[in-house]
This record gives structure tokens, sequence and C-alpha cells, in this order.
């Protein structure tokens, strides 16, 4: 997937827009930070969810990193693969590694968002 | 942050390096669960130069340790080591630590790097004159070698051949004209050695252990599921000054025939126990953390959680944590809170993990 076309949350979620459903997942950053992914916590199927809620948690080894919600909406699909294979999140943040979809609300949320130059930008300077 | 001579050895492995105790070591390499379970499969050597070494020595020594430490060090045939604590006037662990009867008159006390300035002043406040006390930390590198086919690594790499050597048994190779001290013992339950050496030699012992083809470098982060997993205290953890051995299930190392510092507090504990350590399994993957809160089915607090991870072994998520002792019977369910759900956990055996290879007969 490229990489080009999606939008980034300074939390290190990263969202593609399909219609009106967004696929939600963490950056490669952001795994490579947590380390060896041993759990993760999704939201549920039908959970009305509002722009920055935490709306899951995502456990490595080492560590524990909240979910935040990047845009409002209801959830449609969670990925119910990472449930035995949670390692898809290091292995293939931006593919078989996404979370959960997401029936957007107002289009304009996405306004808020960081494109890939602003997000490397962001972890360039962390 | 202090370095150990292996710290370049780290950075061309591509060591995430992290603060630890105030020196710089690396949490992984590639992957904690990797390391872990190469661990458990074959050999991974760590870098422990951080670990603080003392050198006592003097006229009954062993008998003057008797009153400090509380395993019978007096005891300890020479080139035999044994695990301990020191302990406070309340009974409270200063840290916990390995004793190895070097010579006749002449002990090693090996420490963690967290407590080596407190351990050291206690010695020197409570040594008699006569007992001199050294500090070899800074010239003394340490590599534990831990894995199944430990010994198949060392005889292959270094052709040293350790085989005659008893679990928390020692002796002493040459290795490059320097004496080295290979000694059974580690942290991780399974088959291997820490090897003690001049900071000379290090990086040539570590490059010549890599170098074996089922050698992986193991960081802290493994360190600690593997120690976790066989039920192994970590200081700071479940160990800290306000914590008695016998709540800590430490008794089979106090020796309550010698009279060491805070053994009348120990043994008035013993009658009238307020906490006891736990073996916690959970029933997912999902951990636990340091310092959760432990509750009863009725939702009151019993506890707190002192370890925990997933164990990569083990399939589950587990944790060590301290309860009331009405709550230690193996068995009991319990409840984590971990801030946003409760974890179901029931209270069992350790070690969690009982296939290590640590005790594995080496020689007929």
């Amino acid at each position: 997937m490229s990489q080009e076309n999606l939008k980034y949350t300074k939390e290190h979620e990263w969202i593609k827009l399909d219609g009106e459903i967004c696929v939600i997942g963490i950056t490669s950053h952001a795994q490579e930070a947590l380390g060896d992914i041993t759990f993760v916590e999704s939201p549920a199927v039908g959970d009305q969810l509002a722009q920055d809620d935490i709306c899951g948690s995502i456990e490595s080894v080492k560590a524990v990193s909240e979910i935040f919600c990047p845009v409002s909406g209801e959830v449609t699909e969670i990925n119910e693969e990472l449930e035995d294979s949670p390692e898809f999140i290091n292995e293939d943040p931006f593919g078989k590694g996404w979370i959960f979809k997401l029936k957007i609300e107002k289009a304009s949320d996405l306004d808020e968002l960081l494109d890939l130059s602003a997000y490397e930008a962001l972890i360039e300077n962390e | 942050m202090k370095k150990t001579s292996l710290y370049e050895e780290h950075t061309k492995l591509s060591g995430k390096i992290v603060d630890f105790a105030g020196w710089a070591l690396p949490v992984q390499y590639s992957s904690i669960l990797n390391e872990h379970l190469h661990t458990r499969e074959k050999a991974g050597i760590f870098d422990i130069g951080h670990m603080g070494e003392f050198i006592i020595e003097g006229e009954n020594a062993g008998e003057i340790l008797n009153t400090l430490i509380s395993s019978n060090i007096s005891s300890l045939k020479e080139k035999k080591c044994r695990y301990g604590l020191l302990t406070n006037e309340e009974g409270g662990v200063i840290d916990d630590m390995i004793t190895y009867r070097l010579e006749e008159n002449k002990y090693m006390v090996v420490c963690n790097a967290s407590r080596q300035e407190a351990d050291f002043n206690w010695f020197k406040n409570h040594l008699p004159p006569e007992i001199s006390l050294k500090d070899i930390s800074e010239e003394t590198s340490k590599i534990d070698l831990q894995g199944p086919l430990s010994f198949d690594v060392l005889l292959e790499t270094l052709s040293i051949d350790a085989t005659h050597l008893k679990y928390f048994q020692i002796d002493y190779f040459n290795f490059n004209n320097r004496e080295i001290t290979v000694s059974r013992t580690g942290y991780t339950g399974e088959l291997g050695v820490e090897i003690y050496c001049p900071n000379e030699v290090a990086v040539e012992i570590w490059q010549k252990l890599i170098s074996h083809e089922n050698v992986k470098a193991i960081g802290l982060g493994a360190r600690d599921t593997l120690r976790l997993e066989v039920g192994l205290a970590l200081y700071g953890h479940e160990l800290n000054e306000e914590v008695l051995p016998n709540e800590a299930n430490l008794m089979r190392f106090v020796s309550l025939d010698s009279d060491f510092t805070g053994k009348e507090k120990i043994v008035q504990s013993i009658e009238n126990p307020t906490k006891a350590l736990v073996g916690l399994a959970l029933t997912s993957k999902r951990a636990a953390r340091d310092g959760m809160l432990i509750l009863d089915e009725n939702d009151i607090e019993v506890g707190a959680v002192t370890s925990g991870s997933v164990a990569p072994s083990l399939g589950i998520a587990i944790a060590l944590g301290y309860v009331t002792p009405n709550c230690q019977k193996i068995g009991t369910k319990l409840n984590i809170d971990n801030g946003r759900t409760k974890l179901e956990a029931t209270v069992v055996e350790l070690p969690f993990f009982k296939d290590g290879t640590a005790r594995r007969k080496l020689q007929l």
C-alpha cells in the first residue's frame, strides 16, 4: 500500500479513506517503537466513536499503547486475525496489520490529520 | 550513562540501547520474543557487565558473612556458590546476591547494579576491620551464556570444556593468558554459565561466542521474560527493603541456624505474615504490569502485581505479585485491574515454565 495517500495522527495511527469507510492501523514507526506485539484490544463492531476517543490498546512485551480514534464514526469491521496473530502489525503494519474499519461521520475530521510529509517531519523530531 | 566494555558490540548488532540502573544496555537486538525462544532452544549471550562484584577476604570471612547474608556461606565448599539475601535490621531485603567461595577465606559477592553502592556501604559498615572488602566491578566484565547448547558452544568457540561443573559450581580457565571464571549459574532456567573475565578480553570472548551459528545476542527484555517464566525475583520488583525473605517465598535461601541481621523479624513474620508472593496465570496474552492492583472475586483489593508479561514459552500472560496470605493458595481465582478492564488470573505453582534445562546432568 502506498503510504503517500494515507493520513496520519500525532499518536501514530494511519487512516485510509475508501469511499465513506476508513481503514485504520498504526504506522511502521509505531510498531517498531513498541517491539513484538503480543495483544491487540480492538473496538467492537457497532461502537460509535468520537475523534480522539481511546478505542483500544496495543501491547508489546515491554509496553502498552492506546489506540486513539482518528475520526468520528461507527466501527464497521475489525481485523479478527489479530487475535491469533498480533504480529501482523509488526510484519505488515500498513497491510494485513490493519486494526479496524469505521464509517466516517464527517469528512472534515480528516482535515485535522497529517499528510505523509507532515508525519515524517513529526517522527524526525521525536 | 555508563558503558560496559561490550557497548560497541551492541551498537554493531543494532541493539536498542536503554538506561538500566544508569548503564547503557540493549533491551533487545531484533525481537524480544525471538531472543527468548532462541535461548530456550539453543544458546544466547547476555552482557551483564553492569552487575557488581566484591571480593571479601580474611580470617573467618565465611562465618562473618553468615552474620550479614541469609544463607549459610561458611558451609560452602571452595569453588561453589549460593544465592542469598543481604538483610537490614527489619529483615528487609537490601539486595539479593550470589556468594562464591573462591578460596578458604576468600569470597566473591555478585550483586545488582542498582544496589551496588548500598551493598558496598552496608558491607563496609558491618565487616570488621580485619576483613578486606574490594570492589572489582570496574575491571570485571560478565557475559552470561545460557541455553541447552551452552556447553557445546563453550567448547567449540573458547575451547573450554566445563562439563565437569555441577549446578552452582565454578572453575577457572585460561583465555589468552588471562584467568576467566566460569560459573554454572544463570537467570533463565536453562543450562548455562556466567563468565567473569577481565575487561581486556571481554570483546574477544563475546565475538568468539557470537560467531557460533547457534548463538544469538540477547537483550534485557528477553532476560526479564526468561527469569519471570521460571519465577525468579528481580530486585526493585519482587524485592525491596520493605519485603522480607519469607514473604518473597525465599525461605530456602535463609539459614535460621545462623544469626544474621534481621533474623528475629523474619522469624516473627513467619508466625504472622502479612503478604505472600504468588505466581499468577492469566487467561490470555494480555499482560498485567508492575503496580496493577490485584482484586479478589468480590472486587476487594488484596495486593499488587510486581512483574508481568506475556510468557513466550507458554503462550499466555503471567505475573508475580504480593497478595494477602488468605489468597495465596494454588487455584485461588483473582482479578487484576489494568485500569480499563479486569484480567482474570489464577494462583499457580512456580515456576511457570517447568521444562528448563538448568539442572541437566552433563557427565555421568
